[in-house]
């Protein structure tokens, strides 16, 4: 029976995530015990390891590390700006000119930084207007590199992920994610 | 307990990346048992945890738990309790590290950081 369904309810989960986010305002709120371990049954995903920046940045634990474009087959395996933003633009994310919160109840403002040639990573407007993010398997913070809050990616400091890429809206109603591991 | 009792079969990762998945190799036979033996005896430290991007050490997963070897100091995860890397394994590491062709990324992660810029 649930099998049967599972086709139909998949094709009506965007009507019913639009529907809930005409109701409900769900923008990411800084709750780093839902990524953290140890587990906290009932609270936590009870899965740090298996979810990074690009999880956490959608505010989605896939448990399988996400990976731009991954989930639509136009993974970016090479790392600079302009390959991991088509990535994410083909999961759906949509580039924004500016750090501001995204409009709508079910959207949220990330950003993308990159250490050139190794690696990417991404941060999380939330809804206090601060930004956070999570460090591979590492736990999720709202503390930069000084350990200073984040106001504003652009100027924080990012160890060796020197190159600020832009600013990109999720809509969690749009935005397919996914990973191999 | 005051050594750290290891399996035979070891899974080294070296927690570098933040949206890529981390360089991870197999360890078993003499290499594991070198890894178990610098292990042995430690002395106890207190426990410092690592910066966020960037380098940030090995993980040394074993089937019973996972140890982060990093700044001279080994730390078993969740559980907290550290010791001083008195063995030189994180250096060992780091030698099978470049033996497996990661010194680029060694080098890069280890970068002193720069001023942002836009790009």
């Amino acid at each position: 029976m649930l099998q049967f369904l599972q086709p139909l309810l998949r094709a009506i989960r965007p009507f019913l995530c639009w529907l809930l986010c005409l109701i409900f305002k769900r923008k990411p709120k800084y709750e780093p015990s839902r990524w953290n371990d140890p587990y906290q049954p009932g609270f936590s995903y009870g899965h740090q390891w298996e979810n990074n920046c690009y999880n956490y940045g959608c505010n989605r634990a896939t448990d399988s590390y996400a990976q731009p474009g991954y989930a639509s087959g136009n993974w970016a395996t090479v790392m600079d700006c302009p390959t991991v933003t088509a990535g994410a633009v083909s999961d759906g994310l949509t580039t924004r000119p500016d750090g501001a919160q995204s409009t709508g109840n079910c959207a949220h403002t990330v950003a993308l930084v990159m250490a050139p040639g190794y690696d990417y990573h991404w941060y999380r407007l939330d809804d206090n207007g601060m930004w956070s993010h999570k460090v591979g398997g590492s736990a999720a913070r709202n503390t930069d590199e000084n350990g200073n809050p984040i106001a504003n990616p652009e100027t924080a400091a990012r160890g060796p992920y020197t190159v600020f890429c832009g600013y990109f809206t999720v809509d969690r109603c749009r935005v397919r994610i996914d990973g191999p591991y | 307990m005051d050594r750290i009792e290891l399996g035979s079969d070891l899974e080294i990762e070296l927690d570098v990346f933040s949206g890529r998945r981390n360089p991870r190799w197999a360890l078993s036979g003499e290499r594991a048992v070198d890894i178990r033996e610098r292990l042995r005896d430690l002395e106890p430290a207190e426990r410092r945890d690592p910066p966020g991007l960037g380098y940030r050490g090995f993980l040394v997963h074993d089937r019973r738990l996972t140890l982060r070897v990093f700044d001279s100091l080994v730390t078993i995860l969740v559980e907290g309790r550290s010791w001083r890397d008195t063995g030189g394994v994180e250096e060992l590491l780091i030698t099978q590290a470049r033996e497996h062709g990661y010194d680029d990324v060694l080098r890069a992660s280890r970068d002193k950081p720069r001023p942002s810029r836009t790009g």
